[in-house]
């Protein structure tokens, strides 16, 4: 069938999209940008850490993220429980997460409490320490592992994903390992690895901060360095090179769940988020996957039926980036025959032709998704303090706008040559359980 | 400078609420139209809003208000579905069909500059749907696929399970997607006919938010002023005031690494007078981090990742409903801590701390739901829905904070009797069966 790809072209005036923010640092070292907006009177505190799971010690799979939340456990003048009643009950909200790269703490309060949520992320970068005990390492240690059942274990296709990392990184490479880490793991983690971990990734130099919302740019500044001025800097961190590897997994990987039709996930090694082709990486995910006139949903879904539902997304790594194409099978086909097609249709991209009103619309939505994710203070400060911490350029938010917005069909059809190889992917089937296959002991989930 | 850490900074208290002004006027043919300019960032989120909500159909046709919303933009206007689907991918908008108990909303999300093309789109998609029998027979074979994956889901299955098992025949026992069953019969008349009695002018509102030019009321008035026809207003479905079945049901997932547990009771309609009451109370037992069952059962015990409670004001009275995933080896345990926890708010009003952190919760965050232009045009579209009055939000922190803590005693003595709740596993039976059945009788039931 011949699609109407004629009919798409909307050429759009690119709007000049600018959110004014200053940068400033604390004596301490402590990174601080201030990006004032008195549409709503609400404020958003976005502290970031530059650490995550690659930086596990060996042996510590998911430390970082259970460490995390140790962090709410209180601090010296913060009771155990404190943390989040104090933000709730001013009103706001708040939360806490860790990835490969990162650990970021945040809260939404409305403005006239920004001290509450300065005195409280302070309290817990500058006197943390001396509060942590067994009993809650203890405690914690078993909401993660629940959590891990829950979002992983006993959630349909929730070992996918770590599965294809283990396959498709080598031995010993720090992406090799999902942040939520394995449950031997967990039960290995003492209180002298929350010392060690605290003391060499938790000081403000390895720290930003981020305030996007209703406040004076001053007058919240001298705030922040009142709060966390006297913190000392601790020390300078030497960062293990993360190298990319080239090549993906050779063979298919086949896993079992207890599903009812077959899912593929496709991962292709791809540009990091610094890197200058992220934008294009972003784009090709959206001509292939997003929206209902993308290549792979007219193809697989609409067309030959194969594909219940099909996703292409890329995550925005410091180091190396991962391409995932994700597609759920209709019920009686194989997860080969819905491979055959996934890879039909993504050849057909990487060899052929991008049509510049396919380009316009995926050029369309990537921006109007942009906006969204930056239209709250949440959103924009999260967006900031990434883009400080994993490309060390906040003005990147701003730059965006306009790196999607000139987007060329030469650039992604480029890239998609260069990037859609056999070479660079790892494949994982996730087929249904026979039947009378049980799965093994909760406790033994590691890939 | 050193400053005293001793205690959290004062702050301020007062709810930095700012009221919301839309501008409010109706077609000539009816239709409403409430929209608020927010020019700061360049886009609009719509919400077109119909009397077509899953509250109004019975179980044998459970799922067609679904089904119908999910074929809207699949052909309208003699476009094709793959048209369409250009049509709207071009224009980078998102359209998304929202079907609740309550209502059908038609929301679109899109940069300003494309605002006439993208209500070209909703117009078409709401007032045009061809509803393209090749297109009927396969959304509803992909609604059909998607009803059994779910199956895979054990929360889902909870889902599923808990609305009969309170509900039964009523409408609220069913999920708005529907049954395999109810879905298999539903034909393409039935879907034409469903949009042709729950479309029209004088029932439907559009509330818009956003970067709006000074003339959108004559873009609207251009693409649907022509629109005709009349239907009824939804009544409310009838209200049910105690579950259909109370005690313990099983439902088996042999090797599950957790239990899914539900406890619910029948809760209050929108606007009930003990709202505010069941709010505080709810804030209390589950609504919140510092709750008393996740503090209990999370930060205690550290049997689970969360537990927490739920409201569902609906039009009629919806579920109250605990919640949890726990360690399959704790089940019992963890049911009979809940159920200790309901019973405590029933036995003694709470304390006043408690009390401060729900007021403030619930009153103090206002500002925090009305930051967006999709929050704006959601909490518009519920005004709609429920017949709230324009200045709800702004009375709502004094009638929160006017709830004694004899209220929330009283309301929690009528809404969480243990002899009217269900309580629902899903999880491995042979694991948790016998210690459930210290607890009280247990029934095993299947998912559908």
């Amino acid at each position: 069938m011949r699609w109407p790809v004629h009919s798409a072209t909307v050429t759009v005036p690119t709007s000049p999209i600018r959110f004014a923010f200053e940068t400033r640092a604390l004596d301490n070292g402590l990174q601080v940008i201030l990006q004032p907006d008195r549409v709503s009177p609400v404020v958003s505190v976005h502290l970031m850490y530059h650490v995550g799971s690659k930086d596990e010690p060996s042996g510590r799979t998911g430390f970082a993220h259970l460490f995390e939340h140790l962090l709410f456990q209180g601090s010296e003048h913060v009771a155990e429980t404190e943390h989040f009643r104090l933000i709730q009950e001013a009103g706001g909200t708040l939360n806490g997460s860790t990835w490969f790269d990162r650990t970021n703490y945040f809260e939404t309060i409305p403005s006239n409490c920004l001290d509450l949520a300065l005195w409280l992320e302070a309290d817990r970068m500058g006197w943390f320490l001396s509060t942590i005990t067994q009993e809650k390492l203890d405690n914690q240690r078993d909401v993660v592992k629940n959590e891990r059942r829950q979002s992983y274990e006993n959630r349909p296709y929730g070992l996918a994903t770590e599965t294809v990392l283990h396959h498709a990184f080598p031995e010993g490479h720090p992406y090799r390992h999902p942040t939520i880490g394995y449950m031997d793991d967990l039960d290995r983690a003492t209180l002298d690895d929350v010392k060690l971990f605290f003391e060499s990734w938790y000081g403000p130099g390895n720290a930003v901060l981020v305030l996007c919302g209703d406040f004076d740019p001053d007058d919240a500044f001298r705030r922040v360095d009142r709060f966390f001025g006297e913190i000392p800097p601790g020390r300078t961190l030497d960062r293990t090179q993360v190298l990319a590897p080239a090549e993906g997994a050779n063979a298919v990987v086949k896993v079992s769940d207890s599903v009812t039709v077959p899912r593929v996930y496709m991962m292709y090694h791809a540009p990091s988020f610094p890197s200058p082709e992220y934008e294009a990486s972003v784009g090709l995910s959206t001509l292939l996957a997003r929206g209902r006139s993308s290549r792979l949903y007219r193809d697989l879904v609409y067309d030959r039926r194969l594909a219940a539902d099909v996703q292409a997304y890329v995550w925005p790594l410091e180091s190396v980036g991962t391409f995932w194409v994700v597609a759920t099978a209709r019920p009686g086909v194989t997860a080969r025959t819905l491979q055959e097609g996934m890879e039909e249709t993504i050849s057909s991209l990487a060899d052929g032709v991008i049509e510049p009103g396919e380009l316009s619309g995926a050029r369309n939505r990537a921006r109007r998704q942009l906006l969204l994710s930056l239209e709250s203070v949440g959103g924009r400060a999260s967006s900031l303090a990434h883009a400080a911490v994993l490309r060390g350029d906040p003005e990147y938010v701003n730059a965006s706008f306009g790196r999607y917005a000139s987007l060329s069909v030469t650039e992604v059809g480029d890239l998609a040559a260069s990037l859609l190889v056999e070479s660079r992917r790892t494949v994982v089937h996730v087929e249904p359980r026979e039947p009378e296959e049980r799965p093994d002991s909760a406790e033994d989930a590691s890939p | 400078m050193r400053i005293d850490r001793s205690k959290a900074p004062e702050v301020g208290t007062r709810t930095l609420l700012e009221p919301v002004r839309p501008h409010r006027s109706r077609l000539d043919n009816g239709m409403g139209l409430v929209w608020v300019r927010r020019d700061r960032l360049p886009g609009v989120s719509l919400s077109l809003v119909l009397p077509a909500g899953a509250d109004s159909v019975g179980v044998e046709s459970a799922g067609i208000a679904s089904l119908v919303g999910k074929l809207l933009p699949e052909g309208a206007a003699g476009r094709s579905a793959r048209e369409m689907a250009f049509w709207i991918d071009g224009l980078g908008a998102q359209v998304g069909v929202t079907v609740g108990y309550d209502a059908m909303v038609l929301r679109v999300n899109t940069l300003s500059d494309l605002l006439e093309d993208v209500l070209d789109v909703l117009a078409a998609v709401a007032l045009e749907p061809d509803f393209l029998p090749a297109e009927v027979e396969r959304c509803r074979g992909e609604r059909l696929d998607a009803i059994h994956r779910l199956r895979d889901d054990p929360a889902d299955v909870a889902a599923d399970v808990l609305a009969e098992l309170m509900y039964g025949r009523h409408p609220y026992g069913r999920l708005a997607r529907g049954r395999v069953a109810s879905v298999e019969r539903l034909g393409r008349e039935d879907l034409v006919e469903f949009h042709f009695d729950r479309f029209a002018p004088g029932v439907a509102t559009l509330v818009a938010c956003g970067d709006l030019p000074e003339h959108f009321p004559d873009l609207v008035e251009r693409r649907f002023g022509s629109w005709r026809g009349t239907a009824p207003a939804m009544d409310p479905p009838d209200a049910v005031s105690v579950p259909e079945m109370t005690g313990i049901v099983l439902v088996d997932r042999p090797g599950g690494r957790q239990s899914v547990i539900r406890i619910a009771g029948i809760g209050l309609h929108r606007g009930h007078p003990e709202e505010p009451s069941a709010r505080v109370m709810n804030a209390i037992l589950g609504g919140l981090f510092n709750s008393r069952i996740n503090l209990n059962l999370r930060e205690d015990k550290g049997w689970t990742y969360g537990a927490r409670s739920t409201l569902s004001l609906r039009r009629s009275a919806g579920p109250l409903t605990m919640r949890a995933a726990v360690e399959t080896g704790v089940t019992a345990d963890a049911v009979r801590e809940m159920l200790g926890e309901a019973l405590g708010l029933r036995e003694a009003p709470p304390s006043e701390a408690e009390m401060e952190m729900a007021a403030g919760a619930l009153t103090r965050s206002l500002p925090l739901k009305f930051e967006r232009n999709g929050q704006i045009a959601g909490s518009l579209a519920d005004q709609v829905v429920y017949g709230l009055p324009d200045d709800y939000w702004a009375t709502f922190p004094g009638v929160i904070e006017s709830v004694s803590r004899s209220d929330v005693h009283d309301i929690a003595a009528r809404l969480l009797d243990p002899a009217e709740l269900t309580i629902l596993v899903v999880g491995d039976k042979d694991a948790v069966r016998t210690k459930l059945e210290e607890l009280g009788s247990v029934t095993l039931t299947d998912a559908p």
